[in-house]
């Protein structure tokens, strides 16, 4: 099937405008500038977060970073549970089911 | 008196036909209708540790073992695609029994595993229970991406993992022609703890921002693909198979990363070939198989140049055939180029290894 005229002509922008923007994304000052978008993504987050928690906390609410620690705790529970199981299965693999039945080979047996 | 001929396409009738099997996909697409079934070869999970399952296809084969290695990017359902566009079912047709690793989805909890975790604790739980599971003496191994790196690392590291031999697809081993992770943190500008979410992980969103910066304009490519294929049904499933798997990444373990950093970005301990883990230096020139290295000419994630540096890095004790495709990264086994010439080769090579 031919190509269609419109399907050529967005190819030709494409194929033009692809190696400019991924030269120009690939520089250094683009890197920079992402650099301070992410540091200033970051510092407005941690500034938001610090308000919401003061006005959460004088509400008795719990915010986000305390949302967060119950996360982390919970997590570490997560990991505990797994070390757990790890060492009761220690002695052998554990098979949830039983094992892939082999063909015998011709002649065997 | 004559009339004038206008193009079919522009009378009424002709544009009602060409628009309506585009509206009619159109609405099934936005009405979440799947056009292509995803991952339907049938398997058995058979180790499960945490959020990470071994699954085995059961295909009914019965030759020498296959273990799947993914990388920890993506959701793993890749590698059985859907029917037709399925490297499980392409080693299968090989005679091979294929077991996937498949690492899930990580949350807080995962965000402490290192490195040392994957390559010592559950790469080699893998192996062993592919061993018992398939009554076989050794396994061969594919690893994808950083999967197939950490594969190497987990063979080389445990003396006691029988592997026949370990295909690596796209192995990072040189880190700095990488993406705009390089540039952000190469400088010092951003510590890698910048960019982890409250769980402690990378979150996918900056992940999938990384590689939409190193293809800027992937969108333009899929809008007008998806235009040009809304009338066949057929293709345009396969399409949306594959970008609904390249659209949808996960976090990456937040330890992973920072060890990523520190040792194979700001280091160099992949290209040389030792990489210090907790347990003692791991060398990667003791890895007992033979290893095949496949590299996408079209692949900028993981670049050729980054692979190139795996034969130094294993040295002159390991034989390392090398394979280029004419393929991007995920090329290398989705698609006509994959299933014509790179996932045949894979097999020729495993089916020698064994």
């Amino acid at each position: 099937v031919a190509t269609p005229l419109w399907r050529r002509a967005v190819d030709t922008v494409e194929g033009a405008l692809a190696p400019r923007l991924e030269t120009a994304l690939r520089s250094d000052a683009a890197a920079l500038g992402l650099t301070v978008v992410t540091r200033a993504n970051k510092g407005l987050q941690a500034r938001a977060e610090g308000l919401s928690r003061h006005v959460l906390h004088a509400l008795n609410l719990p915010a986000a970073t305390d949302v967060h620690r119950v996360l982390g705790h919970v997590a570490s529970v997560e990991r505990e549970l797994q070390s757990l199981k790890d060492a009761v299965a220690e002695h052998g693999v554990e098979l949830d089911r039983a094992p892939l039945r082999r063909q015998p080979k011709a002649g065997a047996g | 008196m004559s009339r004038l001929a206008l193009p079919r396409i522009l009378s009424p009738r002709g544009m009602w036909d060409e628009l309506a099997p585009r509206l009619t996909n159109g609405l099934r697409h936005a009405a979440g209708e799947p056009f292509t079934p995803v991952a339907v070869t049938p398997r058995t999970a058979v180790l499960r540790r945490g959020r990470t399952t071994l699954y085995r296809y059961d295909t009914g084969t019965h030759g020498s073992p296959v273990l799947i290695v993914h990388s920890l990017v993506t959701r793993s359902h890749v590698f059985d695609l859907y029917p037709g566009s399925s490297l499980v079912e392409d080693l299968a047709a090989a005679g091979h029994v294929v077991y996937l690793l498949d690492w899930g989805v990580p949350g807080a909890a995962e965000a402490v595993h290192t490195i040392e975790h994957y390559v010592d604790t559950l790469i080699p739980s893998a192996v062993r229970a592919v061993l018992a599971d398939s009554r076989d003496e050794a396994v061969s191994l594919l690893g994808y991406c950083l999967g197939s790196v950490f594969a190497a690392l987990a063979i080389a590291g445990n003396a006691d993992l029988p592997a026949r031999g370990l295909v690596m697809l796209a192995p990072p081993i040189d880190f700095r022609p990488l993406g705009m992770f390089r540039s952000l943190l190469a400088k010092g500008r951003l510590e890698p703890a910048h960019l982890l979410d409250e769980t402690g992980n990378v979150p996918a969103r900056a992940l999938v921002s990384s590689f939409r910066m190193s293809q800027p304009t992937t969108d333009i490519a899929i809008a007008a693909n998806y235009w040009q294929h809304l009338p066949d049904a057929r293709v345009l499933g396969a399409q949306l198979a594959v970008l609904g798997w390249s659209g949808n990444h996960i976090p990456f373990p937040g330890a992973v990363f920072q060890q990523l950093v520190s040792l194979f970005l700001h280091g160099s301990a992949l290209r040389e070939g030792v990489v210090p883990l907790s347990g003692g230096d791991v060398h990667l020139s003791t890895l007992p198989c033979p290893v095949l290295c496949v590299t996408g000419s079209r692949d900028v994630l993981v670049p050729a140049e980054s692979s190139d540096p795996l034969e130094p890095a294993l040295g002159p004790t390991v034989r390392v055939d090398r394979f280029t495709a004419d393929a991007g990264h995920a090329g290398l086994f989705v698609g006509r180029t994959a299933r014509r010439h790179t996932v045949p080769a894979i097999a020729d090579w495993l089916r020698d290894a064994s």
